[in-house]
């Protein structure tokens, strides 16, 4: 009797599927990364960058992300910490274990409109 | 908005104080001839032999050297600390539960982020911001610089209502304290030139 088989999952598979799932987060965004770091663009339209460390099959995750001002930090990122636990366990199978998140910028919404132009309204 | 190294000052300039006094009670002391009950031969018109004896001992010029060393690098750290610093907060760690992962935040970018509220006031031109204290004991320090004819009131009315609620509320925890200084910008704000309605 022949063995079904077995399914390998890079841990880059991990990265970019934790990643698109904090995509679709409200006030959570990302920085690209530029040429050399010349260019990088911080944004809520951009997706977070994740590393993950797998260990059998579960994994640390270690995530940079901005977000949007104000909002309670706390709430914001224990948001991102259950998303990613739930779903990318349920896409991959991989187990979460622990999610790192590392503040790299907030927004204020009130910045949105640019300095140059102000409403009447 | 920088500290300054008052307390080091304070410190240095106590120790030198002390130095100079006893050195001066000192030389009081061999002039009234009162030295003589302690250093036999020391008095008013000695020749100070007693004391150029110690200099004259073979490894008197290792230990002006080792001397020399110390005061130096105490006058390099004093000069220092005379450069005026931010103290803003370690970074603050604002999880609920470590076990499941851990939140970081720099001072800077909260800092940031309560500058860039605080230029979208209108009046305000310019905006620094600086946390200090911790997750649980946030302190906020503002300079703000506003337009000559800016209604100042208006200004930290705002700060007082917006700008520290929003910023209590991304950390939060109420903030411990808030300073605010205020500025008038001396170059003229860049002319607006459009408006949307």
């Amino acid at each position: 009797m022949s063995s079904p088989g077995t399914l390998t999952i890079a841990d880059k598979v991990v990265e970019k599927t934790a990643s698109q799932i904090l995509k679709g987060l409200p006030g959570v965004g990302g920085t690209t990364s530029g040429f050399l770091g010349i260019g990088a663009n911080s944004s809520l339209e951009n997706r977070p960058s994740v590393d993950v460390t797998l260990s059998g099959r579960s994994c640390t995750l270690a995530v940079q992300l901005g977000l949007s001002y104000p909002s309670s930090i706390t709430e914001a990122t224990e948001t991102v910490r259950e998303r990613l636990s739930t779903e990318v366990e349920h896409l991959t199978g991989v187990t979460v274990r622990q999610v790192d998140v590392a503040v790299r910028w907030l927004k204020p919404e009130s910045a949105a409109g640019g300095r140059g132009a102000r409403s009447l309204a | 908005m920088r500290r300054m190294a008052a307390g080091a000052n304070r410190t240095g300039l106590i120790i030198i104080g002390l130095l100079l006094t006893l050195g001066g009670l000192a030389i009081l002391a061999i002039g009234f001839g009162l030295a003589e009950a302690v250093v036999p031969g020391l008095g008013a018109q000695s020749d100070l032999q007693p004391v150029a004896g110690v200099f004259a001992l073979p490894f008197s010029a290792l230990l002006a050297l080792v001397a020399a060393i110390i005061l130096a690098v105490i006058g390099l750290r004093w000069l220092a600390a005379q450069i005026p610093r931010k103290d803003a907060a370690k970074p603050l760690r604002l999880q609920r539960d470590a076990r499941t992962g851990v939140t970081t935040v720099t001072a800077n970018v909260i800092a940031e982020a309560v500058a860039e509220d605080l230029e979208a006031t209108p009046e305000v031109v310019d905006a620094e911001a600086i946390l200090r204290g911790s997750a649980k004991q946030p302190e906020l320090v503002l300079h703000v610089d506003v337009d000559e004819r800016a209604d100042i009131d208006a200004v930290v009315t705002d700060i007082a209502q917006r700008v520290t609620r929003n910023c209590a509320e991304a950390l939060g925890s109420p903030l411990a304290t808030v300073a605010v200084e205020v500025g008038i910008a001396r170059t003229k704000q860049r002319r607006q030139r459009s408006v949307s309605l």
